[in-house]
This record gives C-alpha cells, structure tokens and sequence, in this order.
C-alpha cells in the first residue's frame, strides 16, 4: 500500500501500477509484455476495462482520483497512471479533500 | 417464403388489434415515418451523429429522405440488386451505416445485420443461412473484416435517382431484418423481422415514451444491435425527433455529450450506468433530461439505487429479445416517486415494467397455463413486435411460437398494483443456457460446442458467472490433455467468437458432471467451477 504515506519514489510506483494494470488484461501473454509507456488501449483495455482498473487501483493504493484526473489521458499508459496517482494522493491530503 | 407459415404463427401476431394511428393508410414500413416527417419538418434536425474525435455530423429528416433515396437507386443502379436480395451490412455509428439501412428499404432488400467485431468464420456462418448476395460495410469497418465486402458510398457524393425512380414497394409483411441470436441451441438462430415488426415497435416505443419531436435521444449502443437501431433510429424517427448516435459508449467523454447534446432521453445497458457512478464524479444533466432507458442485460438493485442516490434520475428498466423486435415491457415513464421506489428501488429485482403497447405478457406454466401473480413461470409475448419465423428454421419456430405464445426461455413473475390496476413483470432467471456479457448475448451451448471440436479437449461445459461492469462472463470447465494450452484454446474460439465474449478463464477440471443421460449438470458445475476459483 502506497496510501497517503510519502510520495513512492517513481519507478516503485509505476512498478506497482503495471501489476494492478496486468490484472485487468484479458490476455495473461499480453500482460507480461507490458512496460510503463505502452498504450493500453492496444491492449485490450476497452472502456468497461479501463472503469475496472480504475475502481482496482483506487482500491489497491486507497485513495480516490479526483474528477479532473478521471480522463482517457489518465488511462493512457501505466506512466501516466502513476503521474495520476501521485497528484491524487496530494489531493487527498488537501484539508478539504 | 416457404419457412414463414407454423400453424401458431398467425395466433401469436393477430391477437392484439393492429396499431394504426392514422386511419386505413398506416405505415407499411418505417420509411413511412421518414416520408412524413419530410412533409412536416424536412427542414429539421433527426439525426447527428458523434465520431470518436467528437466531430458531429447532422442530417435534416429531408437529407436522410434523399440520402436514403440515393443509396437505394446506387444499390439497383451501380451494384446492381434487385428487388427481394438479401444483403448483408456490417454497420458501425455513423451517417453512412444508418443512411444504408434506410437505403436498404428503399430498394427493397431485407437486411442480415452482422456485429463487425465477430470473427469471419462467424459472419459467413450467418450469411450463408440468408444466402446474402453481397454485404455492405460502415466507413469504420475495416476490409478485413470481411474481405470482398462492399464500401458503403458517402452519400453526398451519389447522384440523385431520376425522376420517377420510386423505389421498391414495400409491403408490412415483407422481410426487414435479420438478426443472429444466441439462444439455447449450439446453432445461432437467425431471427426475420418484418416492416411490420418494425413499425409496430417503434410506434409502441413512442406511445410508451410520448415522445415527440421535442424529444431528443442519445444513444450509444451499436448499430448491429436490436436496440440500437430499433430505439435509437426507428422509435426516434416515428416520433419525428432527434436521434443523437455516438460512435460508441466512452466513460470520460458521455458526461460531454450529456452537457452538448442535451438529450431528454438516453438509451444505455447497466454496464454504462454501472461505470458512469465510477466515473462521474461531478455529476449534472441538462434540465431537459427526463430519464435513462436501459435493457439488453439484468438492471442490478444496487445500481438503480446508485443512479438514484448519486444522479437523481431515474431509470426505465424495459425487456425485449430480439425475437420480439426489440421491446416487449418498459417501466412507465408516469410513475409517481413511491411508485418509483416500490418497484425500481426497493425490490432486490427492479421491475421491467409495464407491456409495451400493442403487446401482450404473460407468465405461462409448463402446461402453457397462465399462472396466478406472484408465481413464477415461463414469461411468453404475443401481438405485434413478435418477430415473423426463425430463418429456414421451421421446426424451431414451430417450438417457439407453440400455444400461440412466443417463449422467451426467461423466468419471471407478474405484479398486479393495485391502485392503477397495471401489471408489472419482473425476471427471476432464466430457462436458456446463455450469459449476457456486456448486453450480448452469448450460448454456452454454442461454446461448449466449439470447445469440444479443439484437439486434445474431450469434454468441455461453460458457465456464466456475475461481473461486475460487464454483467456476466463465461467461465469454462475443460476435460483436456496437458499438451492443450490456453493459448490454443483461445486461438480455436477466436475463429467463432467475438474477442468481448472469450471466457475469463480456462478451468481444468477430472469430469464434467452430467445426468446418465448425458446433460450438463449445471448446477453442479457452478459448485465445481467455484471450488476450482478458491
């Protein structure tokens, strides 16, 4: 768990977000090939998929996204994710988050 | 045709009186409704469609009239069809794909309506049991799709039919569409929709809805679908209002397209609702919304609570198949707030409301005997959405139109209100081996068929299971040699199914358990695919 704990450095944190990512790949072969920037979409990652991924990460890094950051460019790649979720985690630390 | 008439098929269409809002010249088919409305309001938007880039593209009910025309004179004209052809189109959401289906009227073809994400294997599968003479394609639609499938033109750039060039003369009981369907068997079915079925429902869904031409419906499902092209384009079209078609369903940007296009209406299937409440986190709908229609999969409690609590709006669960076109119930749009709560909020199975009009529900025995409220039964459809025949398929049309009922397979029970004397329906289960992923409808039979047919698999069963967002998923239990790997399971249901419907997961298991008879014990092989997830 990352939390609301110090920011993770970088790669810690993209590593994290490649294994909740893999999970939501259909195709466990296609999973293993992924780094931090491949598209997601091109790998299967449709619209309802990427709506499980997020509700998996808010989950597995216990924080909430806000609204600004739940965009198609969010989802884009594993580093963008990672981006994502550490200006979320400042977010939830804001007094009035 | 010789596969049309099964000795219950006049009792299941003729026993409710026809819908005929204008006198002796009703509509003989939905061009009926665009001919109108040219008259009344050519000059008016019915449709804009919206690209993945967001790009919208309008056209006024006398564009759509005229393209329509120039689309059908090009099909007898260039392509060179006649009359009766069946043709084949792989639609996508855009202009060109709904302009073809009204073009396919106008020359007088009935239509296979194929998914453009289903494997080639399946689509010749389908075709070949229409005997297509050729298949049109949606500008998205890759050629390789479908090798040898014809580019629907844009019509902007087709000449204009010379005058006196009518068209083919339609009549209600011709043939409009077809669709493939997933029941029970491990062969898809094919389902014939008249003009008739098609104008019957379309004016149902505007009766039911009241809509008119101040209405305007955002829909997102696709085209290849009962819903998207009956709903969307047809109930729209018969109402005189504005269909607004996106290219398809994207969480980030539909709160967008909400704030754009203003719908007072938006078609959707509880996978969009269930990932709109993660989504959409700063909701806000025009004042002009009135309320979401959702069908095609089981509408979960726990969402139409959601949906309620975090976007104050309702949901109108409705039920349909495609044998019965496309709707059979909807819940009433007039429901007062306790109302809405007793049956859309309340129950742990929110209510598919009231029969549509000019349809007839029932909840019929084992013996075809109408059961009392309350009682489950087998939820049977009779009247003027009940689609003609399955295709060359007379004995399984004959099996489903038996008593002069259509029988859905579906499970479910009915509720008298007593205040306002309505029937309520709602579903419980069902009788057919199917799953639902993603509103599509999927045979497990027809699965386990193919799986069977892998080298190295020798008994093979399929289950659904719940999922969230998607529905349902199709879990598979395999009796399989070790050589068989995943990888080459998947490679041989690949050929026949589309990608979204894959199972989730391969599970090697000793046996499937059957009857001595040699049926799927499924009840039994939901324990064991459980067992095997721990």
């Amino acid at each position: 768990m990352t939390g609301s704990a110090a920011p993770t450095p970088s790669g810690d944190l993209v590593a994290a977000v490649l294994n909740v990512v893999r999970g939501q790949i259909p195709n466990p072969e296609v999973g293993a090939a992924l780094e931090a920037e491949t598209s997601l979409a091109d790998l299967g990652l449709d619209s309802l998929r990427t709506v499980a991924l997020l509700v998996a990460l808010e989950k597995e890094f216990a924080l909430e996204f806000p609204p600004p950051l739940i965009t198609a460019e969010t989802f884009r790649c594993a580093r963008t994710i990672a981006a994502a979720l550490r200006l979320s985690a400042s977010h939830d630390r804001s007094p009035d988050a | 045709m010789p596969d049309r008439l099964a000795s219950d098929t006049n009792r299941v269409h003729a026993s409710v009186a026809r819908l005929d809002r204008r006198g002796n010249a009703g509509p003989t088919s939905v061009l009926s409704f665009l001919d109108e409305w040219v008259a009344v309001r050519g000059d008016s938007i019915c449709l804009t469609t919206v690209a993945a880039n967001g790009m919208a593209t309008t056209l006024t009910f006398r564009e759509l009239e005229q393209f329509s025309r120039r689309l059908g004179y090009w099909l007898h004209h260039e392509v060179g069809v006649q009359v009766g052809d069946t043709l084949g189109i792989l639609p996508v959401n855009d202009a060109p794909s709904v302009v073809a289906f009204f073009g396919l009227f106008r020359a007088g073809c009935p239509a296979l309506v194929l998914n453009p994400l289903d494997p080639e294997h399946r689509l010749r599968e389908q075709l070949a049991g229409v005997h297509a003479r050729l298949v049109l394609r949606g500008p998205g639609v890759s050629a390789a799709v479908l090798p040898n499938s014809t580019l629907i033109p844009d019509p902007k750039d087709l000449p204009d039919p010379p005058a006196g060039w009518s068209g083919a003369r339609l009549q209600p009981a011709d043939d409009a569409l077809y669709f493939g369907t997933s029941g029970s068997t491990a062969a898809a079915k094919l389902v014939a929709q008249t003009h008739a079925n098609a104008v019957a429902n379309s004016e149902a869904i505007r009766r039911h809805h009241n809509l008119g031409p101040q209405d305007r419906l955002l829909g997102c499902l696709p085209l290849h679908h009962v819903n998207g092209v009956h709903f969307t384009l047809f109930a729209t079209l018969a109402a005189g209002a504005h269909a607004v078609l996106a290219d398809r369903f994207n969480p980030f940007e539909y709160p967008m397209l909400l704030a754009a296009h203003r719908p007072t209406l938006a078609s959707v299937v509880p996978s969009i609702l269930e990932a709109l409440i993660e989504t959409w986190r700063a909701p806000h709908f025009p004042p002009e919304f009135r309320y979401f229609v959702t069908a095609a999969a089981p509408l979960a409690a726990a969402t139409a609570r959601l949906v309620h609590e975090r976007f104050n709006v309702r949901i109108l669960q409705g039920y349909g198949l495609t044998e019965t076109t496309n709707f059979s119930t909807t819940m009433p749009p007039d429901l007062t707030e306790e109302a809405y709560r007793r049956l859309s909020l309340e129950p742990e199975i929110p209510s598919v409301g009231i029969p549509i009009p000019g349809n007839e529900v029932a909840i019929l025995n084992m013996e075809g005997k109408r059961v009392e409220p309350g009682n489950v039964g087998e939820i049977c459809m009779r009247g003027a959405n009940v689609m003609s025949r399955y295709v060359n398929n007379e004995a399984a049309t004959a099996e489903a139109f038996r008593g002069g009922w259509f029988h859905s397979q579906d499970l479910g029970f009915e509720m008298v209100e007593a205040r306002t004397g309505r029937s309520f329906f709602f579903i419980t289960g069902r009788i057919k081996n199917i799953a639902k992923v993603r509103g599509e409808s999927v045979s497990l039979e027809e699965m386990e068929h193919a799986l069977r047919a892998v080298p190295g698999i020798r008994d093979a069963a399929c289950s659904a299971r719940p999922e969230p967002l998607l529905g349902e998923v199709v879990v598979a239990a395999i009796v399989a040699s070790e050589n068989v790997t995943d990888e080459l399971v998947m490679t041989c249901l690949r050929e026949r199914f589309a990608e979204a419907v894959l199972p989730n997961r391969l599970a090697r298991v000793a046996k499937i358990p059957r009857t001595p008879t040699g049926k799927i014990l499924r009840p039994r092989l939901l324990t064991l695919l459980e067992s095997e997830s721990l």
